[in-house]
């Protein structure tokens, strides 16, 4: 114990040079375990949304556009109620063409601009009430005034409306929206971090397919039980329609821009951890070489009394892991400030423009992205806003890499210093 | 050989200085010491003393010579034996060089030996053979009994720990250690727990005079203090041997006697063998026998 407290107390002869090399070994070491937790993260995140992303089977015409024609023909639906293994199944109408904007009411019949109401709301499109997603509840959605809609608005003309779209034109819960003929009730107001919500008019799908005029639907989206099941449902339904529709996975139609991304920022969250690794170790390595070179004169001293080799590499090995714990507590103190920078860069450094969640940086919105938190929309979102939360196996696996890292750096110069002989070391300089 | 022995007055005001010539090839019996003895406290008076202490000092070198001169002391019997050692030095590119040649060599239990010479001769190498800090080329060492080149790594450390002791020209102090612990530290590879080891450190300095400096750094101490912890330190294991390589290279000509002295002391105190690295004759008038060396060979 007395030999360990030497090496230790050793730490503070040299105090500059000591503190150099503490911070050194820190600041190495947070960017090994800020990348090691990305890495963690963004492992578990796309393990998720590849099973997400897996399981999810998305049905569009093979002509679709962005016009509501509506061309997927609803007997699509008694086929794939008798499919069990599909779990869920959310049709849409979408992107209702905005034109049919013609009137406005307010409460106690006053007319409001409606040219104005059409430039303020950017997509308007109904989904199934009755599927297994809760209604509209999810976790982009937010309730701003009024109320959700339900399985008892299905066929009604009440309708959600985007907040901005609301406060730009004083709408509030209670006012009506004349669309192609039809009064449309405002009973909520919605907010949600895509900014399109914000500025979209929801509805039931049978709504939208009373104001359209059609029976059909412009996409569909299958939610199937297990991954291993996937191909089966698809062979199904490939085989009823053919080149009818457009049948593919979520991962196929977006998640190969996600993967990658994935992929990128794990891999450059993998390189920082290994780059890290390499250089901390080759630093402290480095720095233990030049001070137990130092002392190679020390060392044949306590050799020359007597001092067993067990005792001085304890001492050395005491003092290089000491520097090497108040390092890791650096790399803590400097993870927990600068991590969840360090994160956001690499997860820049992987991520497209195009997945950014911010508002109005969205070119690539879908239909129906608003009503379906998932994959397309929010995948790329749950990977941008990615809490930084410090795990404890990435602390411990710092914290051993860090007692490695002062062994390795102490045991290999004076290994050297030990076999030489007393007199030899006592000339060393 | 005329040694002019000066006498400083104490008396710090006047600065009389007093000096007494004699020969000391005439101290060759007893005899003549007392009449020199006598000489001294005739012409000194009080400030006699030191001056006693010296001629005490000879008196013993001449009753060991004697001692030998008699075959009181046995080579078979020698704690230091030397047969044949050499010692060669090869560097890379350079050519290979003989520190050591032949030597042989014997000394006895509480023997204090000069080994002197000139700069490159082989004293310091001759004295690392001799305390188990280097391997001889050829020939054998045998200290206190025991055959050097058949001990292992682990019976060599505990020969320098329990046999020997170190006193180098440099201190070679842990710096960041106290006086205290720099003693201790030679006693870690001992069956003594920390308080029996601090116990005794303070013993040691207490007997080298250092009783009031235990807790201060190698810094803080001059430089006969610091020789002075390195001989406590050396003195740790109780050793049968102390090496001592140019103990007072880096010391003044006062600390330098009180080393000196010190290592005298111990000689009588503990029946330790003694043997420096000089190339001071003063200090190696001091000793029981002075052996010289050159280019390798004892002359």
């Amino acid at each position: 114990m007395e030999t360990v407290i030497r090496g230790a107390r050793n730490v503070k002869r040299k105090p500059v040079r000591s503190i150099g090399v503490i911070v050194i070994i820190g600041f190495s070491l947070a960017i090994f375990l800020t990348s090691s937790i990305v890495a963690s993260s963004i492992e578990a995140q796309a393990t998720v949304l590849e099973d997400s992303l897996g399981r999810k089977v998305i049905i569009t015409s093979s002509d679709a556009s962005f016009d509501s024609s509506a061309s997927i023909d609803e007997d699509i639906l008694s086929l794939t109620n008798n499919i069990s293994a599909i779990e869920s199944v959310q049709t849409f109408v979408t992107d209702i063409d905005r034109s049919g904007i013609n009137e406005l009411l307010a409460q106690g019949g006053s007319l409001r601009d409606p040219d104005a109401l059409r430039a303020a709301v950017r997509f308007i499109s109904g989904q199934n009430l009755s599927s297994e997603l809760e209604g509209f509840v999810s976790e982009e959605l937010v309730l701003v005034d009024g109320r959700m809609l339900n399985d008892s608005d299905i066929d009604s003309n009440n309708v959600l409306l985007g907040v901005n779209s609301a406060l730009a034109k004083g709408i509030l819960v209670g006012d009506s929206i004349q669309l192609n003929g039809s009064s449309l009730n405002v009973v909520g107001l919605i907010s949600g971090d895509v900014f399109q919500t914000n500025a979209t008019i929801l509805m039931s799908v049978e709504t939208a397919q009373i104001i359209t005029g059609t029976s059909g639907f412009d996409k569909i989206i299958l939610t199937i039980e297990s991954i291993e099941l996937v191909n089966d449902v698809m062979n199904i339904l490939q085989t009823e329609y053919g080149d009818e529709l457009t049948i593919q996975t979520a991962s196929e139609q977006e998640g190969d821009d996600i993967a990658q991304s994935i992929e990128k920022i794990g891999g450059n969250a993998d390189l920082g951890a290994i780059a890290a690794l390499f250089a901390s170790m080759l630093v402290v390595g480095f720095i233990m070489v030049i001070i137990t070179k130092e002392r190679v004169n020390e060392i044949g001293v306590l050799k020359a009394i007597g001092l067993p080799n067990s005792k001085i590499v304890t001492q050395f090995l005491s003092e290089s892991i000491f520097m090497a714990s108040l390092g890791f507590v650096v790399c803590i103190l400097i993870t927990l400030v600068a991590g969840p920078m360090i994160q956001t860069m690499l997860i820049e450094s992987g991520s497209d423009d195009s997945s950014s969640s911010e508002q109005g940086s969205s070119p690539q919105f879908q239909p129906g992205q608003i009503l379906n938190p998932t994959p397309e929309s929010s995948s790329m979102d749950s990977i941008t806003s990615l809490e930084f939360s410090v795990d404890a196996r990435s602390i411990v696996s710092s914290l051993v890499l860090t007692i490695l890292i002062g062994i390795i750096g102490a045991l290999y110069p004076i290994m050297g210093a030990l076999k030489m002989q007393p007199a030899q070391a006592l000339r060393y300089e | 050989m005329k040694e002019e022995i000066i006498l400083q007055n104490h008396n710090e005001s006047t600065l009389e200085k007093k000096s007494l010539n004699f020969d000391t090839d005439s101290l060759d019996n007893k005899s003549s010491i007392e009449q020199l003895k006598k000489r001294v406290s005739d012409q000194f008076g009080n400030d006699a003393q030191l001056i006693l202490d010296s001629i005490d000092e000879v008196e013993g070198i001449i009753l060991r010579r004697e001692a030998r001169e008699k075959g009181d002391f046995d080579d078979s019997k020698a704690i230091i034996h030397l047969s044949g050692l050499s010692k060669k030095y090869q560097s890379s590119g350079m050519s290979p060089v003989d520190a050591l040649r032949e030597v042989d060599l014997s000394i006895v239990q509480g023997e204090m030996v000069a080994i002197i010479g000139p700069s490159g001769s082989g004293k310091s190498t001759l004295l690392q053979m001799m305390g188990a800090l280097d391997i001889p080329t050829t020939g054998g060492v045998r200290i206190n009994f025991q055959e050097l080149s058949e001990m292992n790594s682990k019976e060599l450390t505990q020969f320098r720990s329990q046999t020997v002791g170190f006193v180098f020209q440099k201190f070679n102090l842990i710096p960041n250690l106290t006086a205290l612990e720099n003693v201790s530290i030679a006693m870690e590879s001992t069956n003594m727990n920390r308080q029996e080891r601090r116990v005794r450190a303070a013993e040691l300095l207490k007997e080298v005079g250092l009783n009031k400096r235990m807790n201060h750094l190698p810094g803080q101490l001059s430089g006969g203090e610091q020789q002075r912890v390195s001989i406590a330190r050396a003195l740790a294991n109780h050793p049968k041997i102390i090496y001592a390589d140019e103990p007072t290279g880096s010391l003044d000509s006062r600390a330098s006697k009180t080393i000196i002295s010190l290592f005298d002391r111990i000689r009588k105190n503990f029946n330790t063998t003694v043997i420096i690295v000089t190339h001071n004759h003063s200090i190696a008038k001091h000793c029981d026998r002075t052996v010289k060396i050159k280019d390798g060979r004892i002359r």
